[in-house]
């Protein structure tokens, strides 16, 4: 697999060819909009995804189809370009496009992804809790993507791998709802350098107290915010240290391009699992764009 | 002086269950309740509810065969056979992939009921191999390698006949299975074993060639019930219904979450009749708390090696048999003596004390003290309402010289009745020492975000953490953590101050964690903020008519409460943010149950509001959906309505327990 990286401060610094077909997400803010807008205009057909972590479903531009049967969809485009504007399309929906593709056998997809030039701050005090960030609703809680489903134990050896951002609470959360998850043995991993230069703090000074209080002690890793190259790399650093009875999963609850570096792993090594936590995102959760980032990735 | 041989800010490095593993036989103090477990003679199904931190998981695990039959336990007798627990904690969200997905009813079933065939399955086979390591004298390895298991092939022609295949043949199917859940579509369907079924079998093959285990009953505990799905839910509702011996199934679950009831058929679980619940929280709490959690903490440091010369052999604490001996006045008194030496509690007039001689916290008093004399239009001097000798009044004058009834000549008056040794109202029976201190010293240590000691003491720990030993073995923990390290001889004992230093890092630290308290971990979050505030604000009246109120109750408002709100009620209590509590209206008996709602005293240090639980608030229904799901402004008029109507001076708003209401207004 080899992944093409291309980023700059606007569209015009990024070369974008013509797709034949552009999947896009749920428009939430100004950067939202203005990757639709921009992969609308460089696309021959837009369709928008929207995944029911409840009902196992994709709903792709009204018409309800089982998630699992989404290679069966793809598979009708076999022959035409792909494009996946993952700034707007959640985890799971660029999980089964680029689990579709791959399997069947498409040879490429391109990937276009913005980066926040700000994210919306939380509502509460700004001087006790400079840290704390308002991206997420409630979460509906981890819950199993088929596909990529793993039976969490401590019977047997695991190594979780945990890929974090600023919401401290998604961490917290998986390790009081799975206390079979092995802490010792759990890495965890930080995008540095982040998005923007110290925003990496934010994620340091919410994590850890979590990871100090539930005993993460796998490992502290770390690998470009915006970089899923770095994370394929690292992840597949991971699994290449792995005992011969341990299994490994991942926990993409960080950032976007972090979330498709997990993707691309996992599409070579089925035998890793995701979990995840499926946050439904607040609306104008960030304001202004930096980064455009278009990712090739060549299966 | 005897030396510490381990550094004693680690000794609990490890205060969760699933930290220590399977085997907690030796860190597992007997609970006073245990005989209410009736563990070697019931035979009805069990349901252990309780939350996070009340000890049930520790519990479960020591219930488990690898703790009931540790290789650390010497003399294991027969009787033990009559229990042989089975844990299983199930991975919900594997769990939950196990419905829809264009897949049959039917095939869920037959595949949940394959699943926990193999999983029980499994714990059978694991719990004859820890019997066979213990020292139990009448099974060993041999036996169990002979063990032929032929019969099981009318399950599965594949199922292999000796022990170890079988045990590796059953890890396998696991396997097999997980890889078919995460891919129904294409990878074959497993051949289904029967759950139940496949499980009696199994340890009716067992028991048929071991004659020592004639009279062994095998309990499965399955371990967070609520979260599993509805249909698997009732598969094991059935299962325990119709539980006889030799396989009994029992639940675990938290406390206001077991609302599935129903079985396979037309009928459903009868609390009586089918099962006996146990509730853990309500068994540690309503047996001796106090001593149980000092036993944990000696237990604790004794495994550490940090010997307290104490005046009993923490062994004992191990033995069930020995329960009766720890119940004795003398044992009790010991025991607790010890801890309250170890986490010294100061009085209340050490802790006026305290604040004379601290000039930061007396000029505080004195600064009330003119602000309230202003406010009556007294020209009597500050200095007058100061008595050295007698602390405790003198801290709580300025709260009843801004009772319009008392007249500052009148307190003048009681004050020198007092010091002269006579009948006064400070000590008398109006009690106005007993009634006010301790809201008087929170309100003076507030404003400085400063640690009260208040806070501090080991009977205090206890209260703060009511029944959630996790919340008191943190307590101990960040205060032994005070110790400077070149403190290396006992006898140890953590101050005051720095106890209730740590009191307020393991409340904020324990705040942090309600984020992550399932599906409403966010509002409950902000809720208890909220709510918290609100108690704050309360403790913050000037004439502390009503103080020390740390719990509520719900009046009729103009709206009313929906389900969602009921349901976030319901989350709450679940995740011990609140605790429910119904009292009959004394006066009349005939009225209806008036249901308190109490917040976690864990929060209070944060907060600086009483943990006891003295005085409610009576919310409308208007204002407690504010608390809940109101935006920030409809939460900053609330606190400004509160603020007039208990006539809290404007500042307060200001100090930093209010941090809250610097929020933006939400987008």
């Amino acid at each position: 697999m080899l992944i093409n990286m291309q980023e700059g401060l606007s569209e015009s610094n990024i070369s974008f060819t013509n797709h034949d077909i552009a999947f896009v997400g749920e428009v939430l803010d100004r950067r939202g909009e203005r990757a639709v807008e921009y992969i609308k205009s460089i696309s021959n057909s837009l369709l928008q995804l929207d995944y029911d972590e409840n009902e196992f479903t994709l709903n792709v531009d009204g018409t309800i189809i089982n998630a699992e049967r989404f290679d069966d969809y793809i598979n009708s485009f076999k022959g035409k370009s792909i494009a996946l504007e993952t700034t707007t399309l959640g985890f799971v929906e660029i999980f089964y496009c680029c689990k579709a593709l791959f399997d069947n056998k498409f040879p490429k997809v391109t990937l276009l992804y913005l980066e926040p030039l700000e994210y919306k701050r939380s509502s509460r005090s700004q001087i006790m809790h400079r840290h704390d960030f308002d991206l997420s609703e409630e979460f509906a809680g981890f819950r199993a993507i088929p596909g990529a489903t793993i039976m969490l134990s401590d019977r047997y050896s695991q190594r979780g791998v945990f890929l974090l951002g600023f919401e401290e609470r998604r961490l917290d959360r998986a390790l009081e709802d799975y206390q079979m998850i092995q802490t010792s043995k759990s890495a965890v991993v930080f995008g540095v350098p982040a998005f923007k230069a110290g925003w990496e703090m934010n994620s340091f000074a919410n994590n850890i107290r979590v990871i100090r209080d539930k005993k993460l002690r796998g490992g502290v890793h770390f690998c470009g915010a915006n970089n899923p190259l770095s994370t394929l790399e690292l992840l597949n650093k991971c699994y290449n240290t792995l005992n011969t009875d341990e299994r490994m999963f991942i926990s993409p609850i960080g950032t976007k391009p972090s979330g498709i570096g997990t993707i691309l792993f996992v599409l070579e090594h089925s035998d890793v699992g995701i979990l995840y936590d499926h946050p439904k995102q607040k609306s104008e959760r960030s304001s202004e764009i930096s980064k455009w980032h278009m990712f090739e990735v060549d299966f | 002086m005897k030396e510490l041989n381990t550094l004693i800010q680690d000794v609990f490095s490890k205060n969760r269950a699933e930290e220590i593993g399977y085997d907690v036989w030796k860190h597992f103090v007997i609970p006073p309740f245990f005989d209410l477990l009736d563990i070697h003679s019931a035979r009805k199904p069990r349901a252990i509810i309780g939350g996070r931190g009340c000890g049930k998981t520790m519990l479960l695990r020591y219930l488990s065969h690898q703790s009931m039959f540790s290789p650390l336990r010497d003399n294991i007798p027969d009787k033990d056979l009559s229990h042989i627990g089975l844990y299983w904690r199930p991975d919900t969200q594997f769990c939950n992939a196990m419905i829809k997905r264009e897949v049959r009813e039917d095939t869920w079933a037959g595949s949940f009921n394959h699943y926990v065939a193999i999983i029980v399955g499994l714990e059978v086979i694991r719990s004859l191999r820890s019997i066979a390591n213990s020292s139990f004298p009448k099974i060993n390895e041999g036996d169990i390698n002979n063990l032929n298991f032929d019969r099981l092939t009318f399950f599965n022609p594949d199922l292999p006949n000796t022990f170890d295949e079988l045990h590796n043949h059953l890890e396998g199917s696991l396997w097999e299975f997980e890889s078919w859940v995460n891919d129904v579509r294409k990878k074959r369907e497993p051949n289904f074993l029967p759950g139940k079924e496949f499980i009696l079998a199994l340890i009716t093959i067992i028991k048929s060639q071991l004659s020592s285990l004639n009279n062994a009953i095998f309990f499965v505990y399955i371990d967070e019930f609520e979260n599993l799905c509805e249909y698997q839910q009732q598969i094991i509702n059935t299962w325990l219904k119709h539980s006889e011996v030799p396989l009994i199934f029992n639940l675990a679950m938290k406390r206001g979450s077991f609302e599935n009831k129903k079985t396979l058929g037309q009928e459903f679980l009868a609390d009586i009749h089918d099962l006996r619940k146990h509730d853990i929280e309500d068994y540690v709490l309503d047996n001796n708390f106090e001593v149980f959690a000092a036993e944990i903490l000696f237990l604790t440091l004794s495994m550490a090696n940090i010997d307290f010369q104490l005046p009993f052999d923490v062994n004992d604490m191990r033995d069930p048999n020995k329960i009766s001996n720890r119940s004795t006045p003398d044992y009790r008194k010991n025991v607790l003596t010890v801890a309250l030496n170890l986490f010294p509690q100061m009085s209340n007039k050490e802790l006026a004390h305290q604040v004379f001689n601290d000039e930061t916290l007396l000029n505080k008093l004195k600064d009330r003290l003119k602000k309230a004399l202003d406010y009556r239009d007294s020209d009597i001097s500050v200095d007058n309402f100061l008595r050295r000798d007698f602390p405790e009044a003198s801290i709580i004058t300025p709260a009843l010289l801004y009772r319009k009834r008392v007249y500052p000549s009148d307190i003048i008056d009681e004050l020198n009745t007092l010091e002269k040794g006579e009948h006064n109202r400070f000590t008398g029976r109006t009690g106005w020492i007993h009634n006010n201190f301790i809201a008087c010293i929170l309100q003076l240590y507030a404003p400085y975000s400063r640690s009260c000691p208040f806070y501090s003491g080991f009977q205090t720990f206890c209260s703060l953490s009511k029944g959630n030993l996790r919340h008191f073995l943190e307590l101990c923990h960040k205060s032994l953590s005070k110790i400077p390290i070149s403190i290396k001889h006992l006898p140890l004992n953590v101050d005051p101050g720095k106890q209730a230093e740590a009191a307020r890092q393991a409340s904020a630290a324990f705040l942090g964690e309600v984020r992550s308290f399932g599906k409403y971990g966010n509002q409950l979050h902000a809720f208890v903020l909220r709510l918290g505030s609100l108690f704050a604000l309360s403790h913050q009246r000037l004439t502390l008519s009503e103080n020390e109120q740390s719990h509520f109750t719900i009046t009729k408002g103009f709206k009313q409460l929906d389900e969602l709100d009921y349901d976030f009620i319901n989350e709450a209590i679940k995740w011990s943010v609140l605790s429910m509590h119904t009292t009959t209206k004394k006066k009349d008996i005939t009225q209806p149950e008036d249901i308190e709602y109490i917040l976690n005293p864990i929060y209070a240090p944060y907060f600086y509001i009483t943990y006891r639980k003295k005085r409610r608030l009576e919310l409308s229904s208007d204002d407690f959906i504010t608390l809940i799901r109101g935006n920030i402004d409809q939460f900053s008029e609330l606190m400004k309505q509160y603020r007039r109507k208990w006539f809290v001076e404007a500042d307060s708003l200001a100090l930093p327990i209010f941090s809250i209401l610097d929020e933006e207004p939400e987008c």
